[in-house]
């Protein structure tokens, strides 16, 4: 049986006395994909932060490739970046605004000893190509490029490191719909092309169902729900979920029935230490 | 409200603005002052120190002396000329070793965070409360005159300017998300910060220095007109008015006067390029930004 | 005034700064109390045309065609008829709730700013916020009057703004992605208030979004722009299920969804055209799988096809 590729245990982030991230647990296959999904405040992107070393949990453990992460040393950060990268949502603010696209593409390959001389520049140019980019768009400053074309650029980069896992934090809600589509035909291409996996942090189910295998629904820090994403569309248990699904516009749309469903969830606050979490024995 | 309109900014950014005539007046006055500074021993019609009784206190446009003579009949432009050697030269000193200071602590205190951010801080602020000119005046009283004395004393004095600016300046780029790739992609915090966040820094730091310029130059000015600075028979703009006080009395300005417009035309030109530059940097970033 | 003026008739509008043109015979009309769509990508025109309805236009802008809210011509009209134009007939609603609100000033002052402009009395004015937080669903509206705007949540404070835009009892309101910076459940609630307020008031609404699924669940009718042009205008319910244009159909094509069964999502190749960017002819042709060499001749126009109106030389092979 294979190993999982990503196991989070029991992580717990506290800011303070407010509760960011309140035990959350999953597991990814190699290969596989997950996604994340929730509004503002539940904790998801939180969740990425510490999958990438850039916040410590308050307790709990993440294990890439079955080593657990702890961020303390310089060489132990350097290791992790090579099993796990992130891409962020704002494709423009990812880049040093001075280089050029292939310069912050080169940057990292040269830090982990992946290339050097001749071959890093052919590298680069075969990264670029991957990822649907020109020459030119490489030889091009950030800030010349459009927000499809930066992303791109972006996945180039953390891909040039070849890593296990890849951590994406809405990493197309700030695109439009045409180029948004192709990032996510290229992110799917690349996952089956690589074997790369994947966990798709988005608050917008129908880009998580199209992307993701299974996923968890994440709400104030919790999972509310967890199973194949399907599964979790088509017959959502928690009354969370099925209120994210029913806001989604649609022919039809009950506006009427959202809002009663909303009051009657924000009325009825989940009880400390009981949890809607519905115990399925899939490996997601 | 603005509206962004990409087309338009393209044409916006490919028509880059002409440099306004103040500025260009200013970095040609500047060249004029560091040419003739640095050609002083070609171009200066006498040697700085040549008295001559018989010619003193000649008015400026005299045959043999463009702008006249002083009291002990020295030609007023020869010694302009070299006096500009040391007006700049000292000053540049001043901005480059409070620019390195400057830039060392700011950067250590944006990054580092915490206490140390406080103490850096907290450091800054004594420093910048404390009179340039009478910590320059102090270290000279103890280590007696010469230039070397108050060039440090002032680069300490000036740090907590450059410090502040390099502080404020990488907080707010180090909170990009493009700093927190690097960290993500395994980068040290030195690499990034050096690598990274400086280069991002400099054009804030240079317009910083513009000013920091025009300042030392005046404080040193002051020191040797005290002096305090610059012993004879080395000159300055500043000894050159410290010298020429008598001749005021005796009815013959120039001799103080041209010096000191040589100083006031300098740190205007100065003020002038520095403002440009940050401003030019202003503009770059805020279009940066909406791209 | 008549009554028989529509909220918002927009026709054959071209604007263009120096030789830079960013509008291209736009026609979009507003009927009283009717919801209208404009959806569009980034660079389509969609808020410069939104924007104009206000009088707003880029600095220099050159303007030809009319721009009519509630009868009065919007781009002759002086400073001063524009003024009272906005003070009564129009408002608006922006993307950022946060950034349209004075954070220094309590919402109350907010509120009643508009109404006092227009010389109604302090007291009457107070009585008319309160009224109006009520109806948008707010808690307690005596206190959220007294409250600054960081006090409340995204959601709340778009609420306390549609109430602003709407206390003036406007014929016309423009809404530029006001949902886009909330939260999905958020987004719905307030999408609802807009239509229950809008309903209530008999106001018109132009609602301007990116969200193709969200105009068309909303609107009476929908027009799509692309590339300053407007490509097609239909009815709300009838976009999904039979698209005229092709480009509609590629955004549909492009956006994954969570109804039906899961399909593969088709990805239009190129990136969105601001007009000045645009190639000659149809402007969509370069991304066009159906272009053939007619479409670079001339732009095409306008035309009816089953219950759209479409700019585009094969609409039957999009919809049979």
């Amino acid at each position: 049986m294979t190993e999982p590729v990503l196991e989070v245990t029991s992580l717990v982030k506290r800011f303070g006395t407010f509760t960011a991230v309140d035990d959350v647990s999953f597991t990814l296959m190699p290969g596989a994909s997950l996604g994340i999904v929730g509004e503002s405040g539940s904790g998801k992107t939180t969740t990425a932060r510490i999958l990438a070393g850039l916040e410590r949990p308050t307790s709990g453990t993440v294990r890439i490739a079955g080593h657990a992460v702890t961020g303390a040393s310089r060489r132990e950060r350097r290791r992790q970046a090579r099993r796990l990268q992130m891409i962020f949502q704002d494709p423009y603010g990812s880049f040093d605004p001075r280089r050029t696209v292939a310069e912050s593409i080169a940057e990292p390959l040269r830090l982990h000893g992946l290339c050097s001389g001749a071959d890093l520049r052919a590298r680069v140019d075969e990264l670029l190509d991957q990822v649907g980019l020109s020459g030119r768009a490489g030889r091009s400053l950030p800030r010349d490029l459009s927000g499809g074309q930066r992303q791109r650029a972006a996945i180039a980069r953390a891909l040039g490191i070849a890593p296990r896992v890849l951590v994406l934090d809405e990493a197309v809600a700030a695109l439009d719909v045409s180029i948004q589509a192709q990032i996510l035909t290229l992110l799917d291409e690349l996952r089956r092309d690589t074997g790369i996996s994947y966990v798709f942090v988005s608050h917008d189910l129908a880009v998580v169902r199209y992307i993701t295998d299974t996923a968890i629904v994440m709400r104030h820090g919790r999972v509310v729900e967890r199973g194949e994403t399907e599964r979790i569309l088509r017959s959502p248990r928690h009354p969370y979920t099925r209120l994210l699904l029913d806001s989604i516009p649609s022919p039809g749309w009950d506006l009427d029935r959202v809002a009663r469903a909303r009051r009657a969830l924000d009325a009825s606050p989940e009880p400390a230490g009981h949890s809607h979490q519905t115990t399925e024995n899939t490996t997601c | 409200m603005t509206l962004t309109i990409p087309a338009l900014r393209v044409r916006n950014v490919r028509r880059r603005r002409r440099h306004p005539l103040g500025v260009c007046l200013a970095v040609a006055f500047l060249l004029v002052v560091a040419l003739a500074g640095l050609l002083a021993p070609l171009l200066a019609p006498h040697p700085p120190d040549a008295t001559s009784l018989s010619d003193s206190l000649l008015p400026p446009g005299s045959r043999d002396h463009w702008l006249g003579t002083d009291a002990t009949g020295r030609d007023v432009l020869s010694r302009l000329m070299y006096g500009a050697r040391l007006s700049l030269l000292a000053p540049l000193g001043v901005v480059l070793l409070s620019g390195l200071l400057g830039t060392t602590i700011g950067l250590i205190a944006a990054r580092a965070g915490g206490w140390a951010d406080a103490v850096l801080s907290r450091g800054m602020d004594i420093v910048f409360a404390f009179p340039s000119l009478l910590l320059a005046m102090l270290v000279v009283a103890v280590s007696g005159p010469g230039l070397a004395a108050p060039i440090c004393a002032l680069a300490v004095s000036y740090t907590p300017f450059v410090g502040r600016v390099v502080r404020s300046v990488a907080i707010q780029e180090g909170a990009r998300p493009y700093m927190e790739s690097y960290r993500v992609m395994g980068f040290g915090e030195v690499w990034v910060t050096v690598r990274h966040l400086l280069p991002n820094v400099l054009p804030v730091l240079i317009a910083q220095s513009a000013l920091s310029f025009g300042y030392a130059l005046v404080d040193l000015a002051s020191l040797s007109y005290l002096g305090l600075g610059v012993r004879p028979p080395d000159a300055d703009w500043g000894s050159m008015i410290s010298q020429a006080r008598s001749d005021l009395l005796q009815g013959a300005p120039w001799s103080a006067l041209i010096p000191g417009v040589a100083v006031l035309l300098t740190v205007v030109s100065v003020n002038v390029l520095g403002e440009h530059l940050g401003g030019s940097v202003g503009r770059t970033r805020r279009e940066g930004d909406h791209a | 005034m008549p009554e028989d003026h529509d909220a918002l008739a927009i026709a054959d509008l071209s604007l263009a700064v120096g030789a830079t043109p960013l509008l291209a015979d736009v026609t979009v009309r507003v009927g009283r109390g009717e919801t209208v769509g404009l959806v569009g990508e980034s660079g389509s025109g969609k808020s410069l045309t939104a924007r104009t309805a206000l009088g707003m236009r880029p600095r220099g802008a050159r303007a030809t065609g009319s721009v009519t809210v509630a009868g009065v011509d919007v781009l002759t009209a002086g400073r001063r008829t524009l003024r009272d134009l906005r003070r009564t007939r129009v408002s608006m609603v922006f993307q950022d709730p946060r950034a349209s609100i004075n954070p220094v000033r309590r919402v109350g002052d907010y509120l009643t700013e508009g109404l006092r402009a227009r010389g109604v009395p302090a007291r009457e004015a107070t009585e008319r916020a309160l009224d109006l937080l009520g109806q948008v669903g707010i808690r307690d509206p005596r206190g959220a009057l007294r409250r600054f705007p960081h006090e409340f949540s995204g959601g709340m404070l778009q609420r306390v703004v549609i109430a602003g835009a709407l206390s003036t009892e406007p014929d016309l309101l423009l809404a530029d992605e006001p949902t886009t910076a909330l939260d999905v459940t958020t987004q719905a609630e307030v999408v609802g208030l807009l239509r229950t307020m809008q309903r209530a008031h008999g106001t018109g609404m132009l609602f301007v979004t990116h969200d193709l699924d969200l105009a068309a669940a909303l609107c009476d009718r929908v027009y799509v722009m692309y590339a300053g042009r407007i490509v097609e205008e239909a009815a709300g319910s009838s976009l999904f299920a039979a698209p005229a244009h092709p480009y509609t159909r590629a955004l549909l094509e492009a956006s994954p969804s969570v109804h039906g069964d899961r399909v593969a999502i088709k990805a239009v190749r190129g990136r969105p055209r601001a007009l000045a960017e645009a190639p000659s002819g149809c402007a969509f042709r370069d991304r066009c799988p159906l272009a053939g060499d007619d479409c670079a001749e001339t732009v095409p126009a306008p035309r009816a096809h089953g219950t759209s109106r479409v700019a585009c030389l094969r609409p039957e092979q999009v919809t049979p």
